[in-house]
């Protein structure tokens, strides 16, 4: 089987393995922000479906003695603690999922760094 | 060689914020710190502050040494604050291109934070959930014909405290891995430029 030619790239020092760094680092650089968001999003997300279905269950009577949601919430206090506690988490995820990408991005940027300067430095030598 | 360690010690020490040299100046424990950090420490802060802010008696003895509980826990916490600054001083050309330090010493620091922060808050996460995990484990022995409160709760308990050790080990440990990994990394880069 005959070896396969190495391609190179056009550029000798900034090679294609760096430019595929670059843009996963990048990637992992946007996908932090755009984690961080979602866990917003998913957090209010949270609240009003909560609210949705507690106000369903005070229409049919299930949570009885109570008017309505803020009612609810400043009657029973476990369901506020329990619904700030699920929202809390979510956006506690995604502030761990967002640093460890933010981290992955940075620690990618600085592998092409080195490897570039230790490229640099054998073309010196 | 002695000329050496000081070096050594001035350059990390410089890297701290001054609140925190303060701190260690005022406290004065000499069984953590040695004479010569303290020394380094006097030049810092004067270079800093202009003038040496009041010290505390030296402490020799390690029982002497007595912190309070909430002491204890805020320094714990901020033990790995030592890096607020790069280090190295940057000159025009000489920086990286791919990355700004401060960033990554940014991104070490909030990591150490959370994974920190991650033990309290799992473990009141954990015991928000006792109600939730009581009920599915008493759904279990709902055709039982004695009364398994204790055993429902002993069982709930323990479920509640495998979880919490697990997310804590799961969080803990990879930031802190990840955040040492980044760290060395930015070092490794200092090191292979010219």
């Amino acid at each position: 089987m005959p070896k396969r030619k190495r391609k190179v790239s056009s550029d000798d020092f900034y090679k294609r393995k760096h430019k595929r760094l670059d843009t996963i680092a990048l990637i992992a650089k946007i996908l932090a922000w755009l984690v961080l968001l979602v866990s917003f999003l998913a957090a209010i997300g949270e609240f009003i479906q909560t609210k949705n279905f507690l106000e369903f269950e005070i229409m049919n009577g299930v949570l009885g003695g109570t008017a309505d949601f803020s009612d609810l919430m400043s009657q029973r206090p476990i369901f506020s603690i329990s619904l700030f506690v699920e929202m809390f988490n979510t956006i506690l995820n995604g502030v761990i999922y967002a640093v460890v990408l933010k981290a992955i991005s940075l620690a990618l940027y600085m592998l092409i760094e080195i490897d570039l300067n230790y490229s640099l430095m054998n073309e010196g030598e | 060689m002695a000329n050496n360690l000081r070096t050594q010690i001035y350059k990390n020490f410089n890297s701290y914020d001054t609140e925190s040299l303060i701190e260690i100046w005022e406290v004065n424990n000499r069984t953590e710190w040695s004479d010569t950090t303290f020394e380094v420490l006097a030049e810092i802060l004067q270079e800093r502050l202009d003038s040496l802010p009041p010290q505390g008696e030296a402490i020799y003895d390690k029982n002497e040494f007595q912190e309070s509980f909430f002491t204890k826990v805020k320094r714990w916490f901020s033990t790995d604050d030592d890096m607020v600054s790069y280090s190295h001083p940057l000159q025009e050309g000489n920086g990286p291109a791919f990355y700004d330090p401060q960033e990554v010493v940014n991104i070490y620091r909030w990591m150490n934070k959370i994974a920190k922060a991650m033990i309290p808050i799992s473990i009141v996460l954990g015991l928000s959930y006792i109600p939730q995990t009581a009920t599915i484990v008493r759904s279990y022995f709902i055709n039982s014909y004695q009364d398994m409160t204790i055993i429902v709760w002993f069982i709930t308990l323990i479920i509640i405290a495998i979880g919490t050790v697990l997310q804590v080990v799961f969080t803990y440990y990879p930031l802190k891995a990840l955040a040492y990994i980044l760290k060395i990394l930015m070092e490794v880069e200092h090191n292979s430029r010219k």
